[in-house]
């Protein structure tokens, strides 16, 4: 007789059904587990021992074989130890099978038999589809975010032990409230001046642009880019549980509540590709780009991160998911966020600013060139706003009149959203090559600017494509007619903001 | 070309491989026995050469210390000279046209020059404009501005091809209606540096003139662009240094200027930026023993070449006036370096309006961006118009600028 237990183990952000299967022969005393674990997972077999005896049950003295079935797929972190335990207690005959049977089990075993919280609680009871859970009570806030039925939780393993003979009811779930701080004190109300930058953010919230701001230290290029996620629209529920999901998978804390506020993430900039990216020799976590998804990622100091950490970027960019390919298999992460990223104009962070407003810039030419060069050129196309900011003017810090409010702006922004909506993209910034003509179209004057910088060759083609979406973001945000021609105002402020921010030629 | 001269250039280029050569000691072997004779010696007679580099301790046996395979040094030689010919490139020897003129038996004259381009563009009055490479707005629209009107005024541009000053002094001398662009550059001709300037390089090779001292494929060192410097002074007549930091290269340039016997000219700068503080303290020297001008128009230089009454720059406005967003983000603007953000707030006027503004401010020359940043032109002080005058008029009178002496 077999004893198999349903459980669950985590794959990306997915979770992946897997049967805990226990045989328990005759033979010397062993304890084997098979089935692609990895080590948090094979190191099961000392936690489980533990935790077995500590809470007063027998461990059997024969060749215990435990199977996580299918067996071709790798198997990883501790949340099988639970499973693990509760099948070899079946399968000694301590607790009847017929009580585990429609149950799945998850959970970390402490030594003590204590049960521990585990990543990806969301994706792995999402995937479990027997009616109850038996859980870890301090996970059981996460997983009521997705699963509507019946849980039981607890805190020690002889709690479940208990519960399975029938010897005393389920413990009642931990009254845990726990909200997770939001950041909605951050307003615009507090941006003095900046005119430009604000506009900025406002086009990127309401078209799903990427925007980099450069300028010197303290112009506020931080404290812009974290009032954003604020301007965006709440997450509808089945975006916010994308978000949980993914958050959950990566081992972040994750509320007792879906998130409305889209997340917000600022990875710092000595990162490595994979913390970014996501993936991993074992667990392939996802990375940072992941958490952001519908969100905003915002990288500071831009040209300070490794070159090949920002041209891993590309490619998520483009097409909004990230492939992770491994030799034992491949996962495929979603990463859809609005980039915001932030720069300094050269290593001192100097350059351009009026005189007399900061030391003036002395870094050598070699040395400007080295830090714009880290930002290759296909990176920073892809930054469809690009803001210089300086330091606000003191007149504007003392007595300059507050900024406009987050509440003023954002029903702007969703109005804008709205539109893109009914036009049939998600945001302008996804209008595909081929509907820029039907979806943007330009007048005499439009078309007669465009055509100027085509010309002089401060634009190219594909930066026109680019510009076209930025500008029916600036007309839609000012309530132009979405199937008139763009007016002349909204081209030429989508040129402005297109304007580069570092000198690629003559570095001076 | 004669087997003679072919010889001859390819004895000269297997010297300047001869291990611890250097350009003094090439240069007393050449003119006292020929280049030929010299590398016959060097392979043979060491007492030839020991006599004829009696007066400089230690060079010939410095120059014996590592006998090469003569073999292997004629044809890499012979290579670096083919690669040359085919990048059509040609050797200037002392002796050619032009080079007694111009180096008149200095003491620091090269030994052979490797040149790309129109020769005879030496036969013009001949301007340095040099300055550092982390230039400010206005320097380099001065750059641009005197390249420009010296180049309209028949005159050719001297410079080293490198950022910043030099590279606006021939990028102005190519925009002009007679580009004649002299680059001094201190790597090989065929070695492009910094490679950020090919395009302003290949359009000097094509439509002006390349001189360098070093053989094809010769990467650039530390020691070639001060050497570079002296030829640069060499070949102007005037040298004018538009900005310089108090240790920059361009300071070198007017020592070596000095040396010979070049006036030089310098514009001020702000006081304040660390980018004009080396070429001020050239202007505070003025009162000491070596003179220096100061250059605050085109007119400046001109006039010391004596080339004013013959000829005006011809320069004139000819930007569109401004309309009335552009006058008030003009006035705005002023003389400092602002973010299009600042200038919303300076305006009070909507970003849209003030992008407008700024983007035809732009094509029409009145404004540039840098780093996201926005200056005035500086040729926006020139607003008055001037007489327009022909150029080349020089050409038709050249006994009215004297050049000024070098020995």
């Amino acid at each position: 007789m077999v004893a198999s237990v349903q459980a669950a183990s985590l794959w990306g952000v997915q979770g992946q059904r897997v049967v805990v299967e226990v045989h328990i022969g005759n033979g010397l005393p062993a304890f084997n587990i098979v089935g692609q674990p990895d080590g948090t997972c094979r190191e099961a077999r000392d936690r489980v021992r533990a935790a077995i005896l500590s809470s007063g049950c027998a461990w059997p003295q024969n060749r215990i074989t435990v199977n996580l079935a299918p067996a071709e797929v790798r198997k990883v972190g501790a949340s099988l130890d639970l499973p693990i335990a509760i099948g070899i207690l079946v399968e000694s005959g301590q607790v009847p099978a017929e009580r585990v049977e429609g149950r799945g089990f998850l959970g970390e075993l402490g030594l003590d038999g204590t049960l521990r919280r585990f990543p990806g609680v969301v994706p792995l009871v999402d995937s479990l589809e027997t009616p109850e859970i038996v859980l870890p009570g301090v996970c059981v806030h996460e997983a009521r975010l997705v699963r509507g039925g019946p849980l039981h939780c607890a805190t020690q393993l002889r709690e479940i032990v208990d519960a399975l003979l029938g010897t005393m009811p389920w413990p009642d779930a931990p009254a845990v409230s726990f909200t997770l701080p939001v950041a909605n004190s951050l307003d615009f109300v507090d941006v003095r001046g900046q005119a430009m930058a604000r506009s900025a953010v406002e086009v990127a919230a309401a078209g799903g642009h990427h925007l980099l701001f450069s300028g010197p230290p303290g112009a506020g290029k931080t404290m812009l880019a974290r009032r954003l996620p604020a301007l965006l629209p709440a997450l509808t529920r089945q975006e916010a549980i994308e978000v949980v999901r993914i958050h959950s998978a990566a081992s972040l804390l994750v509320g007792d509540r879906l998130p409305t506020v889209p997340p917000f993430r600022a990875p710092h900039h000595m990162a490595s590709a994979v913390a970014l990216l996501g993936g991993g020799s074992a667990w392939l976590r996802p990375g940072e780009l992941s958490c952001a998804q519908h969100g905003v990622l915002f990288l500071d100091e831009l040209g300070e991160f490794a070159p090949s950490v920002l041209d891993a970027l590309r490619q998520p960019l483009e097409e909004g998911v990230i492939r992770v390919e491994r030799a034992r298999g491949s996962v495929v992460y979603p990463a859809r966020f609005l980039l915001v990223g932030a720069t300094n104009p050269c290593p001192c962070g100097w350059l351009g600013s009026p005189l007399g407003e900061g030391p003036p810039c002395q870094c050598s030419p070699a040395a400007r060139q080295r830090y714009v060069r880290r930002l290759s050129g296909p990176l920073l196309d892809r930054f469809d706003l690009r803001v210089r900011v300086d330091r606000p003017d003191a007149s504007e810090v003392l007595s300059g009149a507050p900024g406009e409010a987050t509440g003023v702006i954002a029903p702007r922004v969703h109005a804008a959203r709205a539109v893109a909506l009914q036009r049939g993209v998600g945001t302008n910034a996804l209008i595909a090559d081929g509907d820029l003509d039907r979806l943007v179209p330009l007048d005499l004057g439009g078309r007669g600017l465009l055509e100027r910088h085509l010309r002089r060759g401060t634009l190219t083609a594909r930066g026109v494509a680019r510009l076209r979406r930025v500008a029916r973001t600036i007309a839609d945000l000012e309530g132009c007619d979405a199937e008139a021609p763009l007016p002349v105002d909204a081209v030429h402020l989508a040129i402005e903001f297109r304007r580069p921010v570092f000198d690629a030629e003559m570095a001076a | 070309m004669s087997p003679e001269r072919e010889r001859l250039e390819i004895a000269m280029c297997t010297l300047l491989l001869w291990p611890a050569m250097t350009t003094a000691r090439l240069r007393v072997l050449c003119s006292a026995v020929g280049a030929e004779e010299s590398l016959r010696a060097l392979a043979s007679r060491a007492d030839l050469v020991g006599e004829t580099l009696v007066e400089m301790p230690g060079a010939a046996s410095s120059l014996f210390a590592q006998v090469p395979d003569l073999g292997a040094l004629h044809s890499r030689a012979m290579a670096r000279w083919c690669t040359g010919r085919a990048g059509g490139m040609s050797m200037w020897l002392p002796g050619d046209p032009w080079w007694e003129d111009r180096f008149a038996n200095h003491s620091q004259q090269p030994a052979a020059l490797f040149t790309r381009g129109d020769r005879a563009l030496l036969e013009r009055p001949r301007v340095a404009i040099v300055g550092t490479r982390s230039a400010t707005p206005p320097g380099r629209e001065m750059a641009r501005l005197l390249g420009h009107e010296l180049s309209d005024a028949g005159v050719a541009v001297v410079s080293g091809l490198a950022f910043g000053i030099d590279a606006h002094a021939h990028a102005g001398a190519l925009a002009s209606r007679d580009p004649a662009p002299i680059a001094v550059v201190g790597s090989g001709l065929d070695v492009i540096y910094p490679r950020q300037n090919s395009e302003l390089w290949g359009r000097v090779g094509s439509q002006g003139l390349l001189v360098s001292e070093y053989l094809p494929s010769t990467r650039p060192s530390t020691h070639s662009f001060p050497a570079r410097n002296r030829i640069i002074a060499a070949l102007s007549q005037v040298v004018v240094v538009v900005e310089s930091t108090d240790h920059g290269g361009s300071l070198l340039t007017a020592d070596e200027a000095h040396r010979w016997k070049r006036p030089v000219m310098v514009v001020p700068g702000n006081p304040l930026h660390p980018s004009c503080v080396g070429s001020n303290q050239l202007l505070r020297q003025r009162l000491g023993e070596r003179p220096v001008q100061v250059c605050l128009e085109t007119a400046d230089v001109l006039s010391l070449l004596m080339l004013d009454r013959a000829v005006d720059s011809g320069f004139t406005d000819q930007r569109r006036s401004p309309d009335e967003p552009g006058e008030a983000v003009l006035g705005a603007l002023g003389w400092e370096t602002l973010s299009t953000g600042r200038l919303v707030s300076l305006t009070g006027r909507a970003p849209a309006e003030v992008a407008a503004a700024l983007d035809q401010l732009d094509v029409d020359g009145w404004v540039e961006c840098h780093n996201g940043a926005w200056s005035q032109r500086a040729s926006a002080i020139r607003a008055k118009a001037r007489k327009p005058a022909t150029s080349g008029e020089w050409r038709k009178q050249p006994q009215l600028f004297r050049e000024p002496s070098a020995s």
